[in-house]
């Protein structure tokens, strides 16, 4: 099955091409389930590829494609199957493919409908692409395609000004961060001479090089990791990506595009292993982000920005515990959260849907007795998220943690904890205000129905997912899924095997569930009881409340300020091109155009002019071989 | 003459006699039938021309060591029935609406294969004469076969002086070459000027007049001023085989000249091929990027074409990675070219002229196969990834720079940037521009569709997989590897 | 230098020799001879008779076809006696090459035929 790995991004490519060449004429709704088919076809794939790195085939480097291999001249694409591969590649399949069968539905009334299932399996193959490469070449290829269609696919309603605006700002920020992928991955080529991972993992082991170049590395692909998994300062674009339809942002939460920068972290752990403070600072910005994200999810009123700031959050939580030195922890919790965060997408997703598009939580309320299957999957999903036991966000969660402290950096353990709390308070908020309490549109609630049976089924398979992959890393520490990584990660010396600590755990575990669910408790008492009143509250926060609600200013500071300082810079970089390069350019382009009708005259169309041409060259040939033989000109 | 013989020269023979059967079936059918049937006849005699000679051979001489059959020849035979084909399957829309004979055209076509099938199969002067001319004179007159229209005639009557003049030139130094070595064969030439290099006044003039004769046939700048007229003047689908097949054929003849005969006076001629080869390219581009006409352009374009080939002409020395580059970008410039001027066939315009750019405005929103396939070949064309024209500009490059011509190297390159340009603002006003309110009419071409949509597709997997195509251009070139 | 080589040296001077006195002559009439141009003069010198319209007037072609098929069958004719010469010695392979040889203007004659080529109009 390994051999044939490459019939996994092969599929979503197939479907790409046929929809986008016959979809708008001849396939049309079939678009959708021919999308949806090849994906799982992939997710079969990469089921038995997965079957067999587990069965023992550590490391496998398969030819995808060969450009050309003539004796001297070798140029060819392959693609490492390992452990770390192997788990995101059915990953990414399996989630792709329920968001892709619950977009079926979705999407059904769109006009757009085959535009979106074209570019819905080339975000995936791109994707798969990334995960697959065997070196930072390839893996930068597939992380530019996923930037690409993340911007087709935000600006997917392109009519509308927010999505195309929001296209353009996830696009910017996404090639800030490449920016830094770039500087880091020619660095790479420069100092060990390949971009290849297994190549340079063995340099960095047997011969490291300085310090210095090793943390510039490593600084410069973090920045492209925070741009594409959405960290400080790069974040701002993910809320924004909500413009999107909604299984845009599932696939985009889930399984794709921001778990990026974690896998990128993760899969380069011997580079990061090997520049210590960089470490360090991923793990600090991880810490801070998950902390800034969740005060802002307290106070918003849109759910899928609830939802939205919640994964920036949940991300920095898996740079926190890439930083640590858990790269294990951070995939169990990149797994877990793939699951639960797509079934809250999916759910809202679900909400907007049954009430006709709308996403102010503030005009919900009440909607469980209408639609009681996203509510119980809802409900499931937020558990996870808030981390109560057994569900699945409460293993990862609370191995990072545990994580943390145990590795020297209780205070990041500290940030983490509160964080939880904070979590478990603000998606208590948004199931409350979605499904409990008095409707307070009643027009909306009036027409409010459940979805179809494309979109729950999707939505109860998550749910079934949300309740048990937590328990792949069961006993912690020391699980299924620890066995199945510890040898792609351990190659590089930076994990070691430990048994399960239970005494440590369990306490970790009580503290972070009583935190989690004395944030669910606060939660309720405000929004059941009134008890404290959340106007109130808001009110009491004053100030505070205005800069959570206005996500800190960054969007207006980047506007204002970096939007400024960079439209300045634009400006004299724009001069300086009209002026002085294009100048070069018009001239050397007037100049050539000149040259060109002049020669065009020589073409008279009279046939004696164009002989006496002809001989004109002969001679001219004569005189040069004549020059060659006297020694007049030298060859 | 024995049946060994014939059976060497088995595919030439075989498209010799469907070019004759297709010449009855047209005396003898009626139009409908061969309306349908003629195509097909042509299709079905090349494709069993090309099953009916080996592809990979030890060298085989054959007629006395007039002919001979190795793994260049082999390449050479598919590629010019393949093209053939091609040409075959884009042309009968065309003819039927400007009522050009359609008989007529392919058994030309048909024959034109079999001269440029023969130069493949030189050992020897005469031999590569007697294909040349056979290859050249059909094409004089597909080139001015719509026989009411002016500029067809023009396009043939100048082709035809102009060719005549180059054919005397290129006789008259074989005559030379006779003269110096008193053989005709390739090898007793090598020989003789392998004893005495450039430095007798005769070897001089005999090379000059060589080089010159060839280069017309190639249309190496300053003799490629036929090209424009020829091309623009001749109906569009004889244009398309025009612009690739004696092209082919000359390189041919190039590669078995001047490697398998005049290679001892390599380093002579390398040097004056590698001048030539810029001044071509530049020249072309330079010329194309002023032009208006697409037909027009495309001709210019195919001028700077011959530049890049001739490029890996003149690094012969690299070894065989250098004639297998040439026999590389040859097959891809056949198979692009070709379809890029076919595109053209789309558009419905009186007489035989190419459309204007401002003609082909909002061509992709009328015409959304053909407006892919010409975007694939144009693309192509200006060496994007990932084409086959990318492939084939990779492969010129690499035994450039192993020749150590460093700056030929760099002016490929400056020509690649320099004809984007003007090929991919035909793309432009194909998909951005609104359609004109006097656009031209569409032909309705099914067959022009499926055509183009093979080659396409052909011109973007060979861009992804080379691999065997180089393989067997690099078998292809090993007759010349010392 | 051989004497090889010097054969075309002469020719060479041949050359020479031979432009230069055509070149002389034609200098010399129009260095001496004297100039006094009219409309009598200039005109296009046909026999003695008055021109009649253009010199670039477009006369019938037709005639060309049967020279070219006159053509086609006198090299056919070229390549038929050398071989009636041989017959003998060149046995049935001679003869079945002939036949092809022939068959093959055969069918471009019938081609012509059937295209109407041959009809006088």
């Amino acid at each position: 099955m390994i051999q044939n790995v490459w019939l996994i991004p092969a599929f979503p490519l197939a479907a790409f091409l046929i929809n986008a060449l016959f979809g708008r004429r001849w396939l049309k709704q079939w678009t959708g389930p021919l999308a949806a088919a090849a994906i799982a076809a992939s997710a079969v794939v990469a089921i038995g590829v997965f079957l067999e790195v587990h069965a023992g085939a550590l490391r496998t480097t398969v030819p995808l494609y060969t450009f050309i291999s003539v004796a001297d001249f070798h140029v060819d694409v392959a693609a490492l199957v390992d452990p770390l591969s192997s788990a995101m590649l059915l990953m990414v399949t399996v989630i792709s493919f329920l968001i892709h069968v619950y977009a079926i539905g979705y999407m059904a009334h769109d006009h757009g409908f085959w535009r979106f299932f074209s570019w819905f399996p080339l975000f995936v193959f791109a994707m798969l692409i990334l995960v697959l490469a065997d070196n930072y070449l390839v893996m930068f290829v597939g992380w530019e395609g996923v930037g690409l269609c993340s911007y087709l696919l935000i600006g997917f309603w392109f009519e509308r000004p927010e999505p195309a605006g929001a296209a353009k700002k996830a696009f910017v920020m996404n090639r800030i961060g490449d920016w830094g992928f770039t500087i880091g991955m020619i660095t790479t080529f420069l100092v060990f001479g390949s971009m290849n991972f297994v190549d340079v993992f063995d340099r960095v082991a047997k011969d490291p090089p300085a310090q210095g170049v090793l943390s510039l590395i490593c600084l410069a692909f973090f920045l492209g990791a925070t741009g594409k998994s959405a960290q400080l300062p790069l974040y701002s674009w993910l809320p924004d990506a909500m413009e999107g339809p909604t299984p845009v942002s599932a696939l985009i939460h889930a399984a794709t595009m921001v778990t990026a920068g974690v896998y990128l972290v993760a899969r380069s752990t011997p580079l990061f292993a090997a520049a210590g403070p960089v470490l360090a600072a991923v793990g600090g910005v991880g810490a801070l982000t998950a902390i800034f994200a969740a005060t802002i999810a307290l106070v918003q009123f849109d759910i899928k920005r609830v939802m939205a700031y919640s994964t920036v959050s949940q991300l920095g939580y898996m740079f926190l515990a890439l930083g640590v030195g858990a790269p294990i922890a951070a995939m169990f919790h990149l797994i877990t959260h793939a699951f639960f965060k797509a079934l809250l997408f999916l759910g809202s997703g679900s909400v907007i849907h049954g009430i006709g598009d709308v996403q102010d939580m503030r005009r919900m309320g009440g909607l469980r007795s209408k639609m009681p299957l996203t509510y119980w999957t809802m409900v499931i999903a937020g558990g996870a998220l808030a981390a109560l036991p057994p569900l699945a966000g409460f293993w990862s969660k609370d191995e990072i943690l545990g994580s943390a402290f145990k590795n020297g950096y209780p205070i990041l353990w500290v940030v983490g904890v509160f964080t939880g709390g904070l979590t478990a308070f603000y998606v208590t908020r948004a199931i409350w205000l979605t499904f409990h309490g008095q409707p307070r549109d009643r027009q909306l609630f009036e027409h409010a129905h459940e979805s179809p049976r494309v979109m729950t089924v999707p939505l109860l398979v998550l749910a079934a997912g949300s309740v048990l992959v937590g328990f792949i890393g069961f006993p912690p520490d020391n699980g299924f899924l620890h066995a199945f990584l510890r040898p792609a990660i351990e190659a590089a010396g930076a994990v070691a095997e430990t048994g399960t600590d239970w005494p440590a755990f369990l306490i970790f575990a009580a503290i972070s569930t009583a935190v989690g669910v004395g944030g669910i408790l606060l939660g309720l008492s405000m929004y059941s009881r009134g008890r404290p009143e959340p106007a109130a509250m808001s009110r009491a926060a004053g100030p505070y409340y205005d800069v959570l609600v206005n996500k800190y200013y960054v969007d207006e500071l980047y506007d204002r300020r970096l939007v400024d300082v960079a439209k300045a810079f634009a400006g004299a970089a724009w001069a300086f091109d009209i002026h002085i390069i294009d100048g070069l350019v018009n001239r050397l382009g007037w100049a050539i155009k000149l040259g060109g009708s002049g020669l065009r005259r020589a073409q008279t169309g009279i046939v004696g002019n164009y002989a006496l041409s002809i001989v004109a060259g002969l001679l001219l040939v004569m005189i040069v071989y004549g020059g060659y033989a006297t020694g007049w000109l030298h060859r | 003459m024995s049946l060994d013989d014939l059976n060497t020269v088995l595919p030439e023979v075989v498209v010799t006699a469907t070019a004759c059967l297709v010449l009855l079936a047209d005396a003898i059918l009626d139009r409908k039938l061969a309306r349908f049937w003629l195509p097909l006849l042509v299709v079905l005699g090349l494709i069993s021309a090309i099953f009916s000679g080996p592809i990979t051979v030890a060298s085989h001489t054959a007629f006395g060591g007039f002919v001979v059959v190795d793994t260049f020849t082999a390449f050479f035979r598919v590629l010019f029935c393949i093209l053939a084909i091609f040409a075959t399957i884009v042309a009968p829309e065309y003819l039927e609406r400007r009522a050009i004979p359609a008989g007529a055209f392919y058994a030309t076509i048909l024959f034109s294969t079999v001269g440029a099938m023969t130069i493949a199969l030189a050992t020897d002067l005469i031999t590569i004469f007697v294909g040349l001319e056979l290859m050249t004179i059909p094409i004089y007159v597909l080139a001015g076969m719509a026989r009411r229209d002016r500029y067809s005639n023009e396009a043939g009557l100048k082709y035809f002086l102009l060719g005549a003049f180059s054919s005397a030139m290129l006789l008259y130094g074989f005559a030379w070459l006779y003269g110096l070595s008193g053989t005709t064969t390739f090898v007793g030439i090598a020989e003789a000027v392998a004893k005495g290099g450039l430095t007798d006044g005769a070897t001089l003039v005999a090379l000059a007049l060589v080089t010159v004769g060839l280069a017309f046939k190639a249309a190496v700048v300053p003799f490629h001023q036929w090209t424009p007229d020829a091309y623009d003047g001749a109906p569009t689908p004889a244009t398309a085989f025009m612009s690739v097949a004696p092209k082919a054929a000359a390189f041919a003849a190039i590669l078995r000249i001047m490697i398998g005969s005049l290679g001892p006076l390599g380093l002579d001629w390398s040097a004056v091929f590698a001048i030539l080869a810029a001044i071509t390219m530049t020249g072309g581009n330079v010329v194309a990027l002023v032009q208006g006409n697409v037909k027009r352009m495309l001709a210019y374009s195919s001028i700077a074409h011959t530049g890049y080939i001739l490029a890996g002409v003149a690094a012969y020395q690299a070894g065989a990675s250098a004639s297998a580059a040439v026999l590389f970008y040859v097959f891809a410039y056949g198979i692009m070219n070709l379809g890029a001027f076919a595109c053209l066939i789309y558009l419905d315009l009186d007489g035989t002229r190419g459309a204007s750019l401002d003609e082909l405005n909002g061509f992709a929103r009328r015409q959304p196969a053909g407006a892919l396939a010409f975007a694939v070949f144009l693309i192509s064309l200006t060496g994007i990834p990932p084409t086959i024209g990318f492939v084939a500009k990779v492969f010129i490059l690499q035994p450039v720079l192993d020749a150590g011509l460093v700056w030929l190297a760099v002016a490929i390159a400056l020509n690649a940037a320099l004809a984007a340009f003007y090929y991919l603002r035909v793309v432009v006003h194909m998909y951005m521009y609104d359609v004109d309110a006097n656009a031209p009419r569409l032909l309705r071409t099914d067959l022009l569709s499926a055509g183009l949509g093979i080659a396409g597709l052909a011109v973007v997997v060979i861009g992804i997989v080379p691999d065997g195509l180089y393989r067997w251009a690099l078998q292809a070139a090993a007759p010349f590897v010392r | 230098m051989p004497d090889y080589n010097l054969s075309y040296f002469y020719v060479f001077a041949f050359f020479l020799v031979g432009a230069g006195f055509v070149t002389g002559l034609l200098g010399l009439s129009r260095f001496i001879a004297p100039r006094k141009p009219s409309i009598e003069k200039s005109r296009t010198y046909e026999s003695g008779e008055e021109p009649v319209g253009q010199a670039w007037g477009r006369y019938p072609s037709h005639f060309y076809i049967f020279a070219l098929l006159f053509v086609v069958f006198d090299v056919e004719v070229i390549f038929l006696f050398p071989w009636a010469v041989l017959f003998r010695s060149l046995g049935w392979s001679g003869l079945i090459e002939m036949a092809v040889f022939i068959l093959i203007l055969v069918v471009g004659l019938f081609y012509a035929w059937r295209k109407q080529v041959l009809r006088w109009y």
